[in-house]
């Protein structure tokens, strides 16, 4: 089976319903993805197929063979950083950290849709910060540590908000 | 200050420089006859070194910490304490880990308990049972838990010891350029001679330094000149943990690794007897073993989801435990049964006389209320790797207490200590489940040293979700039964309160009400349930009960509850600095508010700080809601503000999540509860817009992580009973 992570090819040799988090934890040897729940309740191993979010934990791997797959190693470098991750640093917003691949997935994809959505409509929109519910719905991962409030200030400071 | 039997020791630093840190004596304990007994048995008098400050030729900081980061930010508070100090740049301090070894336990944990709290009770007890049960002394004490880790080891202890090899350092200078120790000032990790213009940097003064001896009582910076404490500098973890580079223990690789996943019995304490499709499960892919293990079926495999998915496949055959037959709700009512025989208590504070002093003009109020049993849920569940490397037995996982899990493995294995080398790693969330007090703690790295020393091969052991629930220890389910009276002049007269909970740390437990009248007592009874602390112990018991029954009495009275818990305050409480610091900054208001909200406040002193909460709660669907919280904290001297400010949003909806969610339930002696989708957590849609300040006061450091945890269960309760009937049950949302 051929993968496709953060552009490079990868070939393995794994069953069609492994998920796609555990052939990139250790078939790859990828680990910024986390386990949390196993069940796609949390969202610790969200990834981006093509592009969308996705809870790698119950995404089957034959189903994104030949897409595009980022994970939060191929999100950017430290320099210079992701948007989400430069405001993530600037608003202090890991505690432990053991969620935050995942949540920094989601919401850089849900940044980069909303974005791609309005230019779709306007070519020359000039895209808004995102408001609070719109963050709330959009992102639903889990955080143990409780940093919600942060999350929500640096995903809106990432998308323009001052 | 510190007790006298601790003293500052220093020495020449491995590869030259100066190393200073302190030692005690296990001699301090001798009060406690238990303690004494074991300590003779055991060890004598002799010093438990914990030499925490380096100093290199090259006049680098390397500080030790003992703790264990876990999303508290403790190291970054240690460094700046360090820093201060020693009067050095924060940039030249570099925190590592302390291996998990004898010399850097820290027993100063206990002292603080010890000498700070003047109870000493369960939680005491329980940190030393765990420290005696493998070391049998306090050299074994290597924990982060408590809201420790600023406030004893940073505040009590490496405070000092910066202090001393500051000291140190003038003296070596004082010597070598030759003039009085009161001409020489420090900075910028150097010593200067202002008169002469001659200067020192501390790593070409730091082997001399060594070779002298060390002041007990070396003075402190004076708080006026502070420059680090105070400060809120980046986190020394956060420019690793924005872009996914930590390794938890989850994240440990080794060369040639298996991985094992565990299927539990049906009930906690089950034992599998027979395994009934073994050849089966050997035979698909990647399956290496399967092995019976305390309370379930281990599977060894080459990949985490071959072994889990195997061992979901098992089928297996298991002797019930003597507790199979049990669960929470029958639990629950022999504990009030025993709340209402009234005979078993042990009384934890009285004054006055309150039963007779529940007649009398006014009203007379009674409420029962009920908090059930808990799980910890960190988001990386529990694991661990065991290798052999080098002659020895490795293992690797992120604990609270990295010193106990080193005697774990090597009881489990019947190893000496010094043949098992433990690696402590980054924590995905601690809460208490990785800390080695409770109830057989470390369950987990149980089940991976049977694995181990049936297949000798290097193995990863990683529980699923549904085995961290099932196999937690939890929070005590509680009950407590209240009656009270306020006169005719609004004043609370009587306050009785009866519990079965928990009571460990007295002032924790107490509410802080001067009320002419009171008598608490609690019967804390072993039940069948393992036990572990969780995040801020019997306060997030006691704060809903105590604070839930003032608004209570408040509103019998006929008075604005935020008020009527200052006019019961007594005059230099530090809940009143709190108190009307929430109450400006919320915009304090009794009554439902235009938009259908309500406000709901709870005031609880925990760990050595004061905090008060707000809450502005609404139904949505006939649920709460809640939409806006404040919180303002005392925790004394602030060393990172914005570490504080962190630890009270998150503590807050650690707190939410038990308040509107969290309950464990036991049926036939196990859990019930599988997963996030039936132990559900706050997540960002119902996450309430959050607002902290800090209430200066100079008092030591207070404790940070728990302190916001207990309260918005109680302020949520108390906003809910002005929209509508008053919940006096937890969860919440049931």
């Amino acid at each position: 089976m051929k993968l496709s992570v953060n552009g490079e090819a990868h070939e393995l040799d794994v069953e069609d319903d492994m998920p796609l988090l555990w052939a990139l934890r250790e078939e790859i040897g990828l680990r910024g993805t986390k386990f949390g729940c196993g069940v796609g309740q949390c969202g610790a191993c969200t990834v981006h197929v093509d592009g969308q979010a996705r809870r790698a934990c119950v995404t089957p791997v034959s189903r994104v063979a030949g897409r595009e797959i980022r994970t939060i190693e191929g999100l950017s470098g430290r320099i210079p950083p992701h948007p989400i991750q430069a405001a993530w640093r600037a608003r202090s917003v890991p505690q432990c950290g053991y969620c935050q691949p995942g949540m920094q997935m989601a919401a850089a994809a849900f940044l980069a849709r909303r974005e791609a959505e309005a230019l779709a409509k306007d070519p020359a929109a000039v895209v808004p910060p995102p408001t609070d519910e719109e963050i709330r719905r959009a992102i639903t991962n889990i955080c143990r540590c409780g940093c919600y409030e942060r999350i929500r200030k640096a995903v809106a400071e990432a998308g323009g908000a001052a | 200050m510190l007790d006298r039997r601790t003293f500052l020791m220093s020495g020449l630093a491995v590869g030259g420089g100066l190393a200073v840190g302190l030692g005690t004596t296990v001699a301090f304990l001798g009060a406690h006859d238990r303690r004494e007994h074991q300590r003779e048995g055991m060890h004598g008098d002799a010093p438990l070194v914990a030499l925490w400050i380096q100093i290199r030729e090259n006049s680098s900081i390397h500080l030790l910490s003992p703790h264990t980061e876990m999303g508290q930010g403790a190291n970054t508070g240690l460094a700046q304490i360090v820093a201060e100090e020693l009067d050095v740049p924060l940039s030249s301090v570099v925190v590592r880990q302390a291996p998990a070894d004898r010399a850097f336990t820290n027993g100063n944990v206990i002292q603080g308990f010890v000498f700070e709290d003047e109870a000493l009770g369960g939680f005491f007890q329980k940190v030393l049972d765990s420290a005696f049960w493998f070391g049998g002394d306090l050299g074994a004490v290597q924990m982060t838990g408590g809201s420790t880790s600023v406030r004893f080891t940073g505040w009590r202890s490496m405070r000092r010891a910066a202090a001393g090899a500051r000291s140190l350092l003038l003296a070596a200078a004082a010597a070598e350029l030759g003039v009085p120790a009161a001409e020489l000032v420090t900075g910028d990790a150097r010593v200067a001679h202002a008169p002469s213009g001659r200067a020192l940097t501390y790593g070409r003064l730091a082997s001399a330094a060594a070779a002298l001896p060390v002041p007990q009582d070396p003075p402190l910076r004076n708080p006026a000149d502070y420059r680090h404490i105070g400060t809120s500098p980046e986190r020394i973890d956060l420019a690793d943990k924005v872009v996914g580079a930590p390794v938890y223990g989850i994240d440990r690789h080794v060369e040639g690794m298996k991985h094992v996943a565990v299927v539990g019995t049906r009930a906690i304490f089950g034992e599998v007897t027979a395994i009934t499709n073994r050849e089966e499960i050997l035979a698909r892919r990647g399956v290496e073993a399967v092995i019976i293990v305390q309370e379930g079926v281990a599977v060894m495999a080459d990949n985490p989801w071959r072994a889990e998915q195997a061992a979901r496949a098992l089928v297996f055959t298991e002797k019930a435990p003597a507790t199979a037959g049990l669960d929470s709700s029958a639990l629950l009512d022999q504990m009030e049964a025993t709340l209402d025989a009234g005979d078993r208590f042990s009384t934890v504070e009285e004054r006055g006389d309150a039963a007779a002093a529940l007649a009398g003009d006014g009203q007379v109020i009674e409420a029962r209320y009920f908090v059930p049993f808990l799980a910890h849920a960190t988001m990386e569940t529990p694991n661990v790797s065991i290798w052999r490397e080098g002659g020895k037995v490795h293992a690797a996982a992120g604990v609270q207490s990295p010193l106990p899990a080193r005697l774990w493995v090597a009881d489990k294995l019947g190893l000496a200590e010094e043949d098992v080398v433990f690696h402590p790693h980054t924590m995905g969330g601690g809460f208490g489940r990785k800390s080695a007090a409770g109830d057989d703690m470390f369950n987990f790295i149980t089940q991976a040293c049977t694995v181990f020393a049936a297949v000798d091969q290097p193995i990863k052991l990683v529980w699923s979700r549904e085995m961290d629930l099932r196999f937690d220890r939890y929070r005590k389910q509680s009950v407590a039964r209240f009656r009270g009276r306020v006169g005719a002049d609004g004043r609370a007269r009587a306050w009785l309160a009866d519990s079965y909970g928990e009571v460990n740390i007295r002032p924790d437990v107490v509410t802080a009400y001067d009320i002419p009248h009171l008598r608490q007592r609690n019967v804390q009874e072993a039940t069948f349930v393992p036990y572990a602390y969780w995040r801020s112990v019997e306060a997030s018991i006691h704060c809903f009960f105590n604070e839930c029954f003032i608004d209570e009495l408040a509103h019998a009275a006929g008075h604005d509850p935020l008020d009527f818990r200052l006019d019961h305050l007594p005059t230099a409480h530090r809940l009143r600095g709190v108190l009307a610091a929430v109450r400006d900054m919320s915009g304090w208001t009794t009554g439902i508010l235009p938009d259908g909200t309500a406000m709901g406040v709870a005031a609880y002193g925990l760990f050595g700080s004061f905090c008060a909460q707000v809450a502005r709660v609404g139904l949505t669907n006939g649920r709460p809601k809640v939409h806006e919280a404040w919180c303002a904290v005392d925790c004394g001297t602030v060393i990172h503000p914005d570490a504080v400010i962190a630890q009270m949003e998150g503590g807050m909806i650690f707190g939410l999540t038990a308040a509107l969610y969290g309950r464990i339930d036991l049926e036939n002696g196990g859990v019930r509860q599988r997963n996030f989708n039936d132990y559900r957590m706050v997540r960002l849609a119902d996450a309430p817009r959050l607002h902290v300040a800090l209430v200066p006061d100079g008092s030591p450091p207070g404790g940070v992580g728990e302190v916001g945890v207990p309260h918005l269960a109680a302020a949520v309760a108390n906003a809910l009973a002005v929209l509508g009937d008053r919940p006096r049950r937890l969860p919440l949302i049931q």
